[in-house]
């Protein structure tokens, strides 16, 4: 049986624009976009696991985290059910270069993975799906 | 390996009272202990529907207005193990009223177990008269 997988995310902003990566959805063919984060792994608080994954994922240390909000997310990727608690942080990055650079090239579990600066109003006029749901209107 | 439990639980207020389970130490009866009502989350199930459900099948009450207190990450360690929890904790209300007439309310397990729940007073968690778990929530109550 599938289970559920406990996230935790950061959402990071600056001059009205938030840091999000690339995803994509390969049944749907749909482009979308998440926050930087992943997995919590047992034992970690959710807080720690943001900060990791910030690290792990932009080279990026995240730091004024704090909690926005703890979302449900019950979806369907690729024909499967997916079932996550998404814990939802904002955060400064220590690295002013990362607020600067025009695309981050990151990594995702060997992956590769590309965030950049969104608009906030821009996102908010519905171009592109920012997931998990609910996200954009915490900013 | 060890993976980490979601769980939603629900309490029920009567006044300055909690419906809690009430119950003791695995292994010491004179040590009281009281817990809210709840268990697991299946996956697809919204916490809430979960908490619900979960009262339904405890105490064959069902609860109404539910409103999440908090998310607690509940990470311990009991005889050797370590647990990694995830608890939705609400509050509702009874939708039949006559339950707040009860002094004590019985419920199942869903591994058979039978237990009590009673109205305890809100004063003598917060003072620790009688423990209490998730410690977590006892600051919104």
């Amino acid at each position: 049986m599938s289970k559920i997988r406990p996230k935790a995310v950061c959402l990071f902003r600056h001059k009205g624009k938030v840091l999000l990566v690339d995803a994509f959805e390969p049944e749907r063919q749909e482009r979308f976009l998440i926050p930087v984060g992943g997995g919590v792994e047992f034992g970690e608080h959710s807080k720690d696991a943001a900060v990791r994954e910030t690290l792990e994922e932009i080279n990026g240390t995240a730091i004024n985290l704090n909690l926005l909000t703890t979302i449900e997310n019950i979806f369907l990727f690729d024909g499967e059910v997916g079932h996550e608690v998404v814990f939802v942080y904002e955060g400064d990055l220590v690295e002013q270069a990362l607020y600067e650079a025009e695309v981050i090239h990151g990594d995702e579990n060997g992956n590769p993975l590309i965030a950049r600066w969104y608009a906030i109003e821009w996102l908010r006029e519905g171009h592109v799906p920012v997931y998990p749901e609910g996200i954009l209107e915490m900013l | 390996m060890s993976r980490t439990r979601l769980k939603a639980v629900c309490v029920v207020r009567r006044g300055n009272e909690l419906l809690l389970i009430d119950t003791h130490a695995p292994h010491d009866e004179n040590f009281r202990v009281c817990v809210p009502v709840g268990g697991g989350i299946n996956f697809g199930e919204h916490s809430k529907d979960a908490a619900v459900r979960e009262t339904l099948e405890e105490i064959s009450a069902v609860v109404i207005n539910l409103k999440l207190l908090m998310v607690i990450e509940n990470m311990f360690s009991y005889a050797g193990t370590d647990y990694h929890e995830i608890i939705f904790a609400y509050e509702g209300d009874f939708e039949d009223e006559s339950l707040y007439q009860k002094e004590q309310i019985q419920g199942i397990e869903s591994t058979g177990q039978e237990f009590v729940c009673s109205w305890i007073d809100i004063d003598l968690i917060k003072s620790e008269e009688i423990a209490f778990f998730p410690t977590q929530l006892i600051e919104v109550l």
